[in-house]
């Protein structure tokens, strides 16, 4: 497993989409699978469009609409902020599974991998698993 | 010979960081989230040391969480600021009310008489089960370990009131969206780690006091000079001085000290401290004094910091500190060791020993025992 680590900015979506890539190549992987997974409940893993980075505000933005920070959450161990990020972290997950083929992290041409932020700014990780195809491992 | 007062001194750090993860997580628990955003204005009060330990967070408090924040003595809560006009909120103000015993009158007057008219009331206190725990809608609860030999006035229920306040006014920030879960973490690290290289200091310190008070002559009476935090601090070393060996002190702000105490008489017999580190706004101030002071022959010494001492002639360097309250709560420290040394020197019994004409404050009776007002509509 591959662990890497990062500082983010408070609600951003945070570009990983070359470290996946990185972590492919240095792997020597031709054929196979990328799980990557968030050890975090306040964040959340998701393909995104990146060519135009007011789409990913959208993102963000929208997700702060449907769970917007309130001071009635039962969750109060915490912050307001915290309670509303556990509920966006959940309706976006915190894992993906990416295809590699032919040596490389399969997304399309606009598709990229982003840490959403949905606390933050925090020291944050993200996980990477490779896993070959059984006939490329048995060799 | 035991020195009850300087022995709480030197565990303070010790027992401070024991409880500190105990007292995170009374802060936590202690209010609902929509109390939190509904208050406008915090009040702390209490009487002798715990309000000066309102005295000493106000700032901080202010710093922390951008709510107006006064402090006041229990008088000044109870008899004059709840009648005078003010905006009028639900569950506004906050009251924090300070009382280890929880048994103060004039705290729990003050407390009941602003949760008469709808305020929220904390109270901050060692006895859950006292009137001021009773009269309270909420208990922030301080555990005071027995200490041994310890029955001398308060140094470590000072610094516990000190630290739930500071953790609290931590509490009150992240909530409200002032600062990051991160940065209040840091915070809180900030003042635990700054515990750890206090108590490797105390020894220092205890030596460099018990040097003083040894070498020097036994003085009539004590002033202790200070602003801001400080002058928390300073009322602190006096009151600690007041209770130890008995001599009169006074506290003063720098600047008015030069208004007022400057004028006194005798002032060869007036022992003097400032309390100024290098990076207190009134620093400029309380290096102005020096040459006043001089003249006047005045004995005096400056607890300071290492920059502080360098520009300043009688100086101790006390070790640097994650913030203004902590380098106060050091100065206190300092003066209670200070205060401790002397009563061991003059051989004064703590608090006259409650004998003779001082009989009447035993078992606080001069404190717990008073007439309380009426609550608003009683007759």
């Amino acid at each position: 497993m591959q662990i890497h680590r990062f500082r983010t900015q408070a609600h951003q979506a945070h570009e990983l989409t070359q470290v996946l890539r990185d972590a492919v190549t240095g792997s020597g992987v031709r054929e196979g699978a990328l799980i990557a997974s968030i050890p975090h409940t306040t964040a959340g893993l998701a393909v995104l469009s990146w060519p135009d980075p007011l789409g990913l505000e959208d993102v963000m933005d929208e997700l702060r609409r449907l769970v917007p920070t309130r001071i009635d959450f039962k969750h109060q161990h915490d912050t307001p902020q915290d309670a509303a990020a556990h509920i966006q972290s959940a309706l976006v997950g915190v894992s993906l599974s990416l295809i590699i083929h032919d040596g490389a992290l399969q997304l399309g041409h606009s598709q990229g991998v982003f840490f959403l932020e949905f606390d933050g700014p925090r020291d944050r990780q993200i996980h990477m698993q490779i896993i070959p195809m059984q006939e490329e491992s048995d060799g | 010979m035991t020195n009850p007062m300087r022995e709480q001194v030197l565990l303070s750090p010790q027992l401070l960081r024991e409880q500190f993860a105990a007292m995170e997580e009374r802060s936590r628990a202690l209010l609902p989230t929509p109390t939190i955003f509904a208050i406008r204005e915090v009040i702390l009060t209490g009487c002798g040391d715990s309000q000066i330990a309102g005295a000493l967070l106000r700032e901080e408090w202010l710093r922390l969480t951008a709510i107006p924040t006064q402090a006041w003595n229990a008088m000044q809560a109870a008899r004059y600021e709840p009648a005078l006009p003010r905006r009028q909120s639900p569950q506004d103000p906050l009251v924090v009310a300070i009382s280890i015993s929880g048994g103060v009158a004039r705290t729990l007057e003050a407390a009941e008489q602003w949760r008469a008219r709808g305020a929220t009331v904390v109270a901050l206190t060692a006895n859950p089960a006292s009137p001021l725990g009773q009269a309270a809608e909420f208990i922030y609860e301080l555990t005071i370990p027995p200490l041994e030999g310890a029955g001398g006035p308060g140094v470590l229920s000072f610094l516990l009131a000190t630290q739930a306040l500071y953790l609290l006014a931590i509490r009150f920030g992240e909530v409200r969206g002032r600062f990051t879960q991160d940065e209040a973490q840091a915070l809180r690290e900030g003042w635990s780690q700054g515990l750890v290289k206090v108590e490797q200091y105390l020894p220092t310190l205890d030596s460099t006091m018990q040097r003083i008070t040894g070498e020097a002559k036994v003085l009539s009476r004590y002033e202790l000079l200070g602003s801001g935090p400080a002058r928390a601090a300073a009322a602190f070393g006096a009151a600690k001085i007041l209770e130890a060996s008995g001599h009169p002190a006074l506290h003063q702000d720098i600047e008015e000290w030069l208004h007022l105490h400057y004028f006194a008489q005798d002032p060869l017999e007036c022992g003097t401290w400032l309390l100024c580190s290098s990076d207190d706004p009134a620093f400029s101030r309380a290096r102005e004094l020096e040459p006043y002071l001089r003249r006047l022959e005045r004995p005096h010494c400056y607890l300071t910091d290492e920059q502080g001492a360098a520009l300043l002639t009688h100086a101790i360097d006390l070790p640097i500190a994650p913030c203004a309250v902590f380098t106060a709560a050091v100065q206190a420290l300092a003066l209670a060791l200070f205060a401790a040394h002397l009563s061991e020197r003059c051989g004064a019994k703590y608090g006259r020993g409650a004998r003779g004409p001082w009989q009447d404050c035993a078992d606080g009776r001069t404190t717990r025992l008073s007439e309380r007002l009426p609550l608003p509509g009683e007759a």
